[in-house]
């Protein structure tokens, strides 16, 4: 067992909407943050609520001793959401004053607001929800970017290299160039690191 | 409220519905099967055309019969009236498949020739099952739909149906009268839609109803006494003959009417209109006081509307039509006979609300229903 | 940094674990959150020339491995909570024998449950079969026990039992490997060593059960996987198994406690090292028990306790039975994590933590005016959204207040709007083929509606085959629809027997259901329900109509599936004519939207009128037959060209 020391831990959050490729997101940024010597771990939901439903992966990272795989009320640093309304829903759960958002700023309707069930809230007051529970909110237009690339898939990519571009963290871009290299398919390469670049670009730019 | 969550809880819950098909055939969420209609799913649309064309929900008979007749030909019993007839069609051949004399079909077979109409949406059975609606624009297939169906058919899906497109440009109707009630619901609505909707309906021909039955009631009834390959016709006789006959491959098989009562639709409880008198001709068997037999193989024919005048006139010149003289007391008996329906009706819809002046679908302050309600036995 | 550590999945380190232990066979039946080991077994299949298979159930799979031991290989099984339910049987059994090879159950339990019918506390079957279980905190632990799991269950020749939980099984982190261990195989089944659990050597066999499992808690009382943290003098003992050490060590570190509270992490939860728990019970005023589920610590602690009279002297105890170990649901109910222990410590030491109130409310309050929830949904080309719309309509017409009993898999989100919430009875896997054959049986009490029981193709094989033979041979009045997409989709698209088309035919011989329906005398019809979803509908209601046992298989691949298969194809996607579509006018109001409801369908508030993402659009032409306007059509998305 790893001794009880008092380094700093930072907790992440990837959410989005299931079938978005949150996943894979948050298990390439775990295989930076271990390539970086970090002991990292990874809070995951997987099976039925991959079907439309909400889905979060927690990845929380420290030196020296393991780490439960669930982010503790309020005490989320950084959020990267795929979906604005599902931004929302994990700050009220995790965030803080301080908390930094990257927010993909495409909606994705429930089904239940497609059949008139529900209403999805008005685009400016979610906006301004997010900024109420959040220390920064940085807005990326991460569909639109994808299927710029030509992959709507490639989303998560996108999100990852915004986060790799927003200066939140101090993970390396080559680090996670070679992740992607050596952790996603041949086929998808190329795209996917046009994503990544993307969204780095639109981060730090 | 949405119009299907009203029609299911104001028509089809209460028994009201007749299972004309006016609600269907518009919408994925109205379908007609096997007699009932079903609401599947809901649509949240309120005033949907459901709703305005359905014959069993808000009907103000008094404006609408103003708006389609002359105020001057109507009689209270039985509505607009130019005229009742005894026809039977000139064509033998027509007549032998016919249930009574043939005079509907014939007269389809004629408007359409004269262009009154350039189709017809009408039902075809098997032997007076499994009814089916189809669209006819040629006299043969008017001749495969001869005979009748208990079962109520939702014909005016096949209306709906037929109105939609630009195929049909003066479509002719045959109902009983809940369907050419709701027919001229639906004139009025789709002239409100659009002012030249109106003008697709062509000519509606009415046919006069006691009731109808239930249609998986009239379906074990018929498996009880025959199986239905076999089943050629069916009619009801009037009921001092007591009895209901199947005509069979194997012959007449006479079914008491103890066995029929049980399955009378119960919407047809409720009903006031004996004649069709929302049509431009309304039809029924010829009824004779005097003896069943004496107008045997004869129709007795109302003309309501000028059309229906002009159409009829036209089959007496080309001779289509076989008149016969009528007795005056004809008349007196089938204004008895709708009039006493049209007590029964009132008095059904009094003992299901409990409340003179709530008649579910009929207005109270319509001056033939005053009229009533201020007699015996209801005063 | 070693150049080992990789990342793994807690799944992916039990695997790992038990290559290292040598196993030859592992085999299991899929359910979330237990599939991946299995999965990452296939993936080690060929380079390490061991088998590896899905079984048809989690019997079946024990059954199967348990032959390894007998010959004296190691071999794993892997199931979720449910499938120990399933297996128990034999675990009772089998946990009689002498075994002559490691064999090692694995059960992943799903505490507020993210993916099952049920939120079982699968430890009571070891105290149940008497045999060993432990409980891993992290995936590097996850690993160490697999590996070493196997190798005790062959010294002590019982099976051992490795509990996860779903965070730990599908969270990640860093794990150090080590080498692999490929034990040479001799396999030999000893034929004057019989294994045979008839009555008279029953007690006997478990007369030496009983004593072997005393060796085992001591060799237990020194085992690694259970260590203590903090002072030696702390009053207040943390007691905890599994992530509970994880989130109760991130507590007291959080509250600055580690200077005065006590950490004892289990990880041999049973049998229970008595010695220990009984040494930091005498050291402690106050005991606070940390664990998943069910106080199953906590109830055997407090006997141990009590049987010590008073040794022990007076300890307060706090836990699952105080109330003082809670979530929302309650105590004993839904997941443990790090704000259940965090509240559970500030409330026994009357203690603040971290915590901004002004920042909840504000939370709240945006929560409760905009978070709209978001349902789960049958995918875009789903299959059984045709399914259940022609069961829907086809009930509706019946009009006798018909229903569907199924079970879960995909499919049960059928009990929601995705669904048309047809499915109104849902339990166990194949429950709703039992339940229908008793519902018919109401029929002599004056109960006239039909019960139609669905199931996946690969839960018709894992357990409903003995409802299908009961319902036949009892001459029950029952309609079966089993709705075959030819994966066993919900857990990942594993292959099973059904998976007719899809399968290579190297991995299993595939049994198509009407082959075995048939075979049982029974009236069955095969249609693809998304092709033709009137025929669909036709079927359904002319089969409630008849008498006797029905079966309908609707066949169509899950589209998900297809789509991952063949990434680079031709793809089609469906258009809306803008100028057919009638929006929310009378005799549409917007029915494929609100109806239909399938992902790839949006509608355009502003304009009226419908489309479709054609993005994520799978082409699986539904929506073309369902549209009232006709307004539909199929494109092809690389030409634009119209297909249909």
């Amino acid at each position: 067992m790893s001794t009880v020391v008092n380094t700093p831990v930072t907790n992440l959050i990837i959410t989005g909407v299931g079938g978005q490729g949150n996943v894979l997101a948050a298990r390439l940024l775990a295989g930076v943050l271990l390539k970086e010597g970090y002991e990292v771990a990874v809070g995951d939901v997987f099976g039925l609520a991959q079907r439309g439903g909400s889905v979060a992966s927690h990845v929380r990272w420290t030196k020296g001793r393991d780490l439960p795989p669930l982010v503790p009320g309020q005490s989320l640093q950084i959020l990267v959401a795929f979906e604005p309304l599902e931004a929302l829903r994990l700050l009220t759960a995790y965030g803080n004053a301080e908390t930094l958002a990257i927010v993909n700023n495409a909606t994705v309707m429930p089904i239940g607001v497609q059949a008139g069930r529900f209403s999805y809230p008005e685009p400016d007051l979610l906006w301004q929800g997010i900024r109420e529970l959040t220390g920064k909110t940085m807005i990326v237009p991460g569909t639109e970017m994808a299927r710029e690339v030509g992959e709507i898939q490639a989303l998560n990519m996108v999100m990852l290299g915004a986060l790799a571009g927003s200066g939140y963290t101090e993970l390396r871009k080559e680090t996670f160039c070679s992740v992607i290299e050596s952790e996603t398919p041949a086929k998808h390469l190329e795209k996917n690191l046009l994503a990544f670049e993307r969204g780095f670009q639109q981060a730090s730019g | 409220m949405s119009c299907t969550i009203e029609l299911e809880k104001g028509v089809i819950d209460t028994d009201l519905c007749t299972n004309c098909g006016a609600c269907t055939n518009l919408c994925p969420y109205l379908i007609s099967f096997k007699g009932r209609v079903i609401r599947v799913f809901n649509c949240e649309t309120e005033n949907g055309r459901c709703h305005a064309f359905c014959p069993r929900i808000n009907v103000d008979s008094e404006s609408l019969r103003d708006d389609f007749f002359d105020k001057e030909i109507y009689v209270p019993e039985i509505g607009p009236f130019y005229g009742l007839y005894l026809t039977r069609a000139t064509d033998t051949g027509l007549r032998s498949n016919s249930q009574h004399g043939g005079t509907t079909t014939a007269l389809l077979e004629l408007a359409l020739k004269e262009g009154f109409i350039d189709s017809a949406v009408l039902t075809q059975s098997t032997g007076g099952l499994e009814p089916q609606t189809i669209i006819a624009t040629r006299p043969e297939d008017i001749r495969n739909c001869q005979g009748s169906s208990f079962q109520i058919p939702p014909t005016l899906a096949g209306l709906n149906e037929a109105l939609k497109g630009e195929a049909y440009k003066k479509i002719g109707v045959v109902g009983t009268p809940c369907k050419t009630l709701a027919v001229y619901k639906m004139i009025k609505k789709l002239a409100t839609d659009d002012e030249h909707g109106m003008d697709k309906i062509g000519m509606v021909f009415g046919l006069f109803c006691g009731w109808g039955l239930d249609w998986l009631g009239l379906d074990d009834l018929v498996k009880r006494h025959t199986t239905v390959n076999k089943l050629k016709q069916m009619d009801i006789l009037p009921s001092s003959f007591g009895v209901m006959e199947l005509k069979t491959e194997d012959g007449l098989i006479e079914i008491p009417l103890d066995e029929i009562y049980p399955i009378i639709k119960e919407s047809c409880k409720y009903c006031t209109d004996f004649t069709a008198e929302f049509s431009d001709i309304s039809i029924g068997g010829a009824r004779s006081s005097a003896g069943w037999k004496v107008d045997q193989g004869w129709n007795q024919l109302i003309v309501r509307t000028e059309k229906g005048k002009e159409l009829l006139e036209i089959a007496r010149a080309k001779g289509v039509l076989e008149f016969k003289d009528m007795e005056p007391y004809n008349l007196d008996k089938l204004k008895k006979a709708s009039m006493n329906k049209k007590r029964t009706g009132l008095k059904n819809l009094i003992e299901k609300t409990g409340n003179k002046s709530d008649l579910m679908y009929l207005s109270p302050n319509d001056p033939v229903i005053k009229g009533i309600l201020n007699s015996a036995p209801f005063k | 940094m070693n150049e080992k550590r990789i990342l793994l999945m807690g799944n992916e380190a039990i695997a790992r674990g038990a290559l290292e232990g040598g196993v030859s066979y592992s085999t299991g039946y899929p359910g979330n959150p237990s599939s991946e080991i299995i999965e990452t077994m296939f993936s080690f299949k060929d380079k390490h020339e061991i088998s590896v298979e899905w079984s048809v159930n989690e019997i079946v799979a024990l059954e199967a491995a348990a032959a390894f031991s007998f010959a004296g290989l190691h071999a794993m099984v892997a199931m979720k909570q449910n499938g120990i339910n399933v297996c128990s049987d034999f675990l009772t059994t089998v946990a009689l024998d002498d075994l002559k090879g490691g064999l090692l159950l694995v059960v992943c339990d799903d505490p507020g449950p993210l993916t099952s019918s049920n939120e079982e506390d699968s430890r009571h079957f070891a105290k149940i079969a008497q045999v060993p279980l432990l409980e891993p905190s992290t995936p590097q632990e996850a690993k160490e026990m697999a590996k070493w799991l196997l190798n005790f269950s062959k010294q002590m020749g019982i099976p051992c039992i490795l509990r996860s939980v779903s965070r730990l099984s599908h969270g990640r982190s860093g794990v150090t490997l080590d080498s692999i261990e490929r034990p040479k195989a001799e396999p030999f089944f000893d034929r004057d060593k019989p294994l045979v659990g008839l009555p008279h050597l029953v007690t006997i066999n478990h007369g030496k059960l009983l004593q072997k499992m005393e060796k085992v808690q001591q060799i237990f009382e020194q085992s690694p996987f259970n260590q203590y943290e903090g002072p030696d003098d702390a009053r207040l003992i943390i007691m905890t198994t599994g992530l509970g050490f994880l989130y109760a060590r991130e507590a007291v570190e959080t509250l600055s406690l580690t200077d005065t509270v006590g950490i004892l992490k289990i990880g041999t939860t049973w049998p229970l090292p008595a010695g220990l728990l009984q040494k930091y019970l005498k050291q402690a005023d106050e005991v606070l028990f940390v664990e998943e589920i069910d106080p199953f610590l906590e109830d055997q602690v407090k006997v141990l306790y009590a049987e010590t009279n008073g040794e022990m002297g007076a300890v307060k105890f706090y836990g699952k039975k105080s109330g003082d170990v809670q979530g929302p649901g309650g105590p004993g109910v839904g997941e443990i994590n790090g704000d259940v222990v965090l509240d559970a410590l500030t409330k026994i030491l009357q203690r603040e933590r971290p915590w901004s109130k002004d920042y909840a409310q504000k939370a709240a309050a945006h929560a409760e005016k905009m978070l709209v929830p978001r349902e789960l949904s049958f995918c875009q080309g789903c299959p059984h959204r045709a399914s259940f719309l022609a069961i829907k309509v086809a009930l509706d017409l019946d009009g006798r207040q018909g229903f569907v009993v199924g079970d879960i898999g995909c499919y049960g989100l059928a009990a929601g709007a995705t669904g048309f919430n047809q499915i109104k009875a849902l339990h166990c896997m194949g429950s709703g083929m039992g339940n229908a054959s008793g519902f018919s049986k109401l029929k002599s009490f004056g109960f006239n509606q039909p019960a139609v029981a669905v199931a996946g193709d690969s839960t018709f094989y894992h357990s409903c085959i003995p409802a299908l033979v009961n319902a036949q041979a009892n001459k029950a009045d029952a309609l079966f629809v089993v709705l075959d997409n030819s994966v066993t989709a919900m857990t990942g698209f594993q292959l099973n027997p059904a998976s007719c088309g899809v399968a290579a035919s190297d991995l299993i011989n595939p049994i198509p259901v009407e082959e075995l329906t048939r075979g049982l005398g029974i009236k069955t019809a095969v249609l693809d329900p998304v092709e033709d979803i009137g025929k669909a509908k036709e079927t359904v209601y002319n089969f409630l109509q008849e008498d006797g046992v029905k079966v309908i298989v609707f066949r169509h691949v899950c589209a998900t599936f297809k789509k991952k298969k063949i990434k680079d194809g031709q793809r089609s996607s469906a258009r809306v004519d803008q100028e057919k579509c009638l929006g929310e006018q009378c005799g549409c109001d917007r029915f494929c939207v609100r109806i239909i409801n399938c992902p790839a369908i949006q509608y355009d508030s502003p304009k009226a009128k419908a489309y479709i993402e054609e993005d994520i659009c799978n082409g699986c032409s539904m929506c073309l037959q369902l549209c009232p306007q006709k307004a539909i059509m199929l494109v092809d998305t690389a030409t634009g060209e119209v297909v249909k």
